[in-house]
């Protein structure tokens, strides 16, 4: 019963094209979904470059970053992209200029104004090609070689070391070493004198695409020209370009299509144009990447294919091919196919088919499963028994349970020489042929191989047949003996498929629990926790590559037989839901696998190793969220640029959304985290150094995935650097000392001038109380008084105002000029009663000064009435003092000198005592001058703040 | 025109001028059009055409005046072809420059399919095309050039109104031949 759903599931899920391989067109650029591109390459990281009409291109499966600034370059086409040993992207224009990127893009000089249509990096030089001005070599100068015609296609470099390049007017060859140029053309055997594509073949060959006559191969040995078996006649017009797969070239045209010419095994051609759906016709350009996806600019748009692994068939001629039962390969290269109770003979050559059994007697057969021997066609029926098939001439010999078969619905047949192994619904028998040329059948229900379901059969070849049965798990026949192979779990009892692999391990699938690997000792299982999509599983084989093929619903998952990981082919090689029919599959002597499912056939064809599957992973930069405009991998970080993300990515072209993701960050956390972002974000990093290490898989196993890793410095605060540290305690230090030491200072000098203000107040105070001017005062109040009482009380008043003024200034540190000119006015009045026009002192001092600027008080008051105390004052010498403003904002006491005889003892100190406050208060000194005949004394004025100007 | 003519001729009498140069002149090659149009047919046939082939350096030019087609199926056709299509004012000579791509031994008599790649200019526009002409080499040593090739329309921004769609063809057929003379006249 369990086997019914696989064998009758009818539905229909997907459709299939018909020889036409499955592709992609992909958008280049959202804002001009015009842009026509003109060329594609890859580089050494695995980005996909791609030239446009309109700029440069990179693409990583998600996005097309625009490379070129809009002003640099867009003008002109891109003709041509190329990489240097050291890693920088060369582009040539169309207008024959040269960019390439070092820091940023920049011109690269060259003389060309014809399209660059190549570009070679060699330790001889950059050699590059031009539609219209030949070949140069760039040294230290460019140098012209000299060839027959400028009009060059396209130039490589081939693995032996020369240049070839293909011209209107025939294929040219450079020796890079002495820049030997060699010119063959129809004269020497060329086909066609307009080369338009060459590209390497091997390390002795260059295949060669033509104007008219298609493709050649050149061997570089002998010098001969050869045109592959079955493309001497070329009808689909100019070669541009090639993709060469492992057995198949895929030859880009310009106006039909591509030929997919096989070059081995069948040396098979297909073509893929406008006739048959293949909507575009001229191809420009071809590239196959690492992954073995084929990039195609068709009609200048980009496609993505994943080239030909995959064919689905489901017409062979007039046939329909549905609900195909069973298929089986023989050595004549026809695969066997049945659908139900109909059998066909597929020639894939040609895509026509023959049906045999067409004979009413086989209307009603359920054919299972056949075999090709050199008998015939082994065919394995429903209830019907095994039929022998004489594919040369139709005839049939039909067996059956009397005929010594077990049973009655054969499932699976191995064939190896004369013996025909038989699982069936009641064990397992063998038919060998006998001496009379009669097939003799053994039963080997009674040998230890019992009376259960046989689903499969495989045969090691090294001696040992293996069979999968429903409860007996896993046997296999040895030296005419039956060993079971112990598997735990229940249902591993129950066993579908077995296959082996190249190191000689048996592998098997299960009912539920997936496939395992036996090596002679142990098990290992491959399960969907490690990758497996499906575990439900049509059949198992190994396909050319060497990776063991697992089929089910969900398309083909391969594993690597020694890693174990696991490489899914689904949706990006058109694979969905395909219902393949059990164990339906069968490897043709070419390498391809056919299965059979509902939709129809699907061919096979996988060349790649199984290390080749793996995303090629890649961090692109580390910023920070402070600085996100930073592109380029700086790795040192600031302590408040401690938002750091990684943005990282796995190229997989064919289905980019399918790789999943695991990191860590060491000195963080070093449990590696699953995602499928491609970004991720730590926020507040402490300061230190990290790892951040990334893998990527199209599985979900991790274990060998491929990794990249970065290092990036989260550096500490400035405050907690050591020498900051030192050098911050070292300003504390210092800015103390000076502290103290300014208070120090401060306190010192306002000491001084304490003791200072002390003398002079003290010097004042008794010249004030200065008996002779006191008595002389007196003596002249005395004298007015009987004169003029009037005079007298006046007299007494400006004695009392001077007094008291003279009290109220002496405390303070600076009065303003008006106040202390009042003082010495008021101070002259009374000297003058004494001394009458004898004293002159005449003041002229600008009126705005006297708010402005001020002086220490008593200052000018103690000058005066030094003139007056240190000079005789008579009619014949009279005193005459003038308080003059000089301009540069000094005040100038002068006086004509008349010594007296007798002078008044002098402390001394007065006029020493003005020169000290003036010290205190003003940056200018006071000047003393003294003549014969005048002294002079300069007060620096003090410039007052607006509020002390109305402090009176 | 005259001018152009003489310019392409003198470039020919001038360049490589030795002993072995093998020049040969037409000067005055018949060229027939075709619109094969399912309306109306539209031939006409110019005997202008003037052209040099130098085989030793693999190069040629031809030029034909656009004035010198005769037998339009009317003469208001001849003044459309002439104002609405060629522009014959404005551009009065169609060129075609270029080199020879296969290497033929004209001393041998014989026929030879010989392809030219050039610039082919018609109404100032220029486009590069391969075409294919037989040389017959005559026993006398004389030799001849036929040529059948296509033109269209759209290449160079010749563009039919609506209403004639069914009366022009957008491809046309021409055909060359001609006598080749080693005299320069």
């Amino acid at each position: 019963m369990r086997l019914i759903f696989t064998l009758l599931i009818i539905l229909f899920s997907f459709a299939v094209q018909a020889s036409v391989p499955v592709y992609r067109n992909l958008k280049i650029s959202a804002a001009e979904p015009e842009l026509r591109a003109t060329t594609v390459f890859q580089d050494r990281d695995g980005y996909i470059w791609i030239g446009s009409e309109k700029g440069l291109y990179k693409y990583d499966g998600f996005r097309f970053d625009k490379a070129f600034l809009d002003s640099l370059a867009d003008v002109s086409a891109v003709n041509s992209i190329t990489q240097n040993d050291s890693g920088v992207i060369y582009v040539g224009m169309s207008d024959g200029r040269i960019f390439r990127k070092l820091k940023s893009w920049e011109l690269f000089p060259s003389p060309f104004t014809k399209p660059v249509s190549s570009i070679i990096f060699h330790s001889t030089g950059i050699w590059v090609a031009t539609y219209g001005e030949g070949i140069s070599c760039f040294t230290d100068d460019w140098q012209k070689l000299k060839t027959k015609d400028p009009s060059v296609y396209k130039m490589i470099l081939h693995p032996s070391g020369k240049i070839f390049a293909g011209t209107d007017l025939g294929l040219v060859i450079i020796e890079t070493q002495n820049r030997r140029v060699h010119e063959l053309d129809q004269q020497n055997g060329l086909p066609d004198n307009i080369v338009r594509s060459v590209t390497a073949f091997g390390d002795t060959a260059v295949l060669i695409g033509t104007e008219e006559k298609g493709i050649c191969s050149y061997n570089i040995n002998n010098g001969n020209f050869s045109v592959p078996a079955g493309l001497t006649d070329w009808g689909w017009g100019p070669v541009n370009c090639f993709a060469r797969l492992a057995n198949e070239f895929w030859i880009g045209t310009a106006g039909k299509g591509i030929v997919d010419y096989e070059y081995r095994g069948e040396r098979r051609i297909r073509r893929f144009s406008r006739d048959n759906g293949f909507p575009f016709s001229n191809i420009n350009d071809m590239i196959h990447d690492r992954h073995g996806n084929i990039w195609i600019i068709a009609d200048n748009k980009l496609l993505l294919s994943p080239g030909e692994k995959t064919e689905f068939i489901n017409e062979a001629g007039a046939y329909r091919l549905k609900n195909v039962s069973a298929v089986s390969t023989d050595d004549k290269g026809y695969v066997w196919i049945s659908t139900g109770s109909n059998l066909y003979r597929y020639n894939s050559i040609d895509n026509s088919a023959k049906q045999f059994l067409t004979d009413k007697r086989y209307q009603n057969l359920h054919i299972t499963t056949h075999a090709s021997s050199a008998a015939g066609l082994w065919i394995g029926t429903f209830d019907n028994g095994l039929l022998l098939l004489d594919t040369a001439n139709g005839s049939v010999k039909w067996f059956d349970i009397k005929d010594g078969l077990p049973n009655a619905n054969v499932i699976s047949i191995d064939v190896s020489g004369d013996s025909v192994w038989l699982a069936t619904l009641g064990g397992i028998a063998l038919v060998t042929r006998a001496a009379d040329n009669q097939f003799k059948f053994t039963d080997f229900t009674k040998a230890g191989a019992g009376r259960g379901f046989v689903y499969c059969i495989y045969n090691d070849h090294r001696g040992g047949i293996w069979f999968g049965t429903d409860g007996n798990g896993l046997l296999v026949y040895e030296k005419g003996n039956f060993r079971k192979i112990e598997v735990p779990g229940k249902s591993a009892k129950v066993i579908y498929s077995v296959t082996g692999d190249r190191y000689g391990n048996i592998w098997f699938s299960t009912q539920q629990d997936g496939v395992y690997r036996y090596n002679g000792k142990s098990l290992s299982i491959v399960n969907t926790a490690s990758g497996l999509r499906d575990t439900e599983i049509a059949g198992l084989s190994l396909d050319i590559g060497g990776n063991v093929l697992v089929v089910h619903n969900k398309g083909i998952d391969l594993i690597d037989p020694v890693k174990l990981s696991i490489h899914p082919i689904g949706v990006d090689a058109g694979m969905e839901s395909i219902e393949p029919a059990l164990n339906a599959i069968s490897n043709d002597r070419f390498g391809s696998v056919w299965i059979g499912t509902v939709m129809g056939l699907i061919r096979f064809y996988n060349y790649d190793k199984p290390d080749s599957y793996d995303p090629i992973v890649h961090i692109r930069r580390v910023f920070s969220l402070r600085n996100p405009a930073s592109t380029s991998k700086d790795t040192v970080f600031d302590y408040d640029e401690n938002q750091v993300s990684v943005e990282y990515t796995g190229l997989w072209y064919g289905n980019p959304e399918s790789v999943t993701y695991q990191y860590r960050l060491i000195g963080y956390n070093s449990n590696w985290i699953t995602t499928s972002d491609r970004m991720v974000t730590f926020p507040n990093l402490p300061a230190g150094k990290y790892t951040f290490e990334v893998k990527a898989t199209r599985s979900n196993n991790f274990r060998y995935a491929p990794s990249d890793k970065i290092v990036f410095v989260v550096k500490s605060p400035l405050w907690k650097k050591p020498w900051f540290i030192i050098l911050s305690l070292l300003v504390i230090v210092m800015i103390v000392y000076l502290i103290v030491r300014g208070r120090t200072q401060r306190l010192r000098r306002m000491d001084r001038l304490e003791k200072e203000r002390i003398t002079y107040q003290y010097d004042t105070l008794r010249s004030q109380i200065n008996p002779h001017f006191l008595f002389n005062s007196f003596n002249t109040l005395i004298g007015i008084i009987e004169d003029n009482q009037e005079q007298a009380a006046e007299f007494a008043g400006k004695l009392s105002d001077y007094f008291r003024h003279m009290v109220q200034y002496r405390d303070k540190e600076v009065i303003t000029l008006g106040q202390e000119l009042e003082l010495v006015r008021t101070y002259a009045y009374l000297q003058q009663q004494r001394f009458g026009d004898n004293l002159i002192i005449r003041i002229s001092v600008p009126a705005e000064w006297l708010q402005q600027y001020g002086v220490p008080p008593l200052s000018l008051q103690l000058l005066i009435e030094n003139a007056v105390k240190h000079n005789a004052v008579s009619h014949e010498t009279p005193l005459i003092i003038t308080v003059t403003g000089s301009g540069r904002e000094f005040l100038i006491i002068s006086n004509n000198l008349n010594p007296k005889s007798n002078p008044d003892r002098s402390t001394g100190i007065g006029l020493e005592n003005i020169i000290h406050r003036f010290r205190i208060v003003s940056e200018h000194k006071v000047e003393v001058r003294k003549s014969s005949t005048h002294f002079e004394v300069e007060l620096p004025l003090i410039k007052l703040a607006a509020h002390e100007r109305t402090d009176r | 025109m005259k001018p152009i003519i003489l310019a392409i001729l003198l470039y020919f009498s001038f360049q490589s001028d030795h002993a072995q140069a093998q020049r040969y002149f037409i000067w005055a090659g018949k060229v027939t059009f075709l619109s094969d149009a399912p309306l109306e047919k539209i031939t006409a046939t110019s005997t202008a055409l003037k052209g040099v082939i130098d085989f030793s350096a693999r190069s040629f030019a031809f030029s034909l005046p656009v004035r010198s087609f005769k037998g339009f199926n009317s003469a208001l056709q001849e003044e459309h072809f002439h104002e609405n299509y060629m522009e014959s004012e404005q551009y009065p000579v169609t060129t075609f420059t270029g080199k020879i791509i296969d290497e033929i031994d004209y001393s041998k008599p014989g026929k030879y399919v010989v392809r030219a790649k050039g610039i082919f200019t018609i109404k100032g526009i220029s486009r590069e095309r391969i075409l294919k002409g037989t040389i017959v080499v005559k026993p006398n040593g004389a030799l001849s050039l036929e040529s059948d090739f296509t033109v269209l329309l759209d290449d160079y921004s010749i563009r039919i109104p609506r209403v004639v769609y069914e009366k022009i063809a957008p491809e046309i057929s021409v055909h060359l031949e001609s006598d080749m003379s080693i005299e320069k006249k």
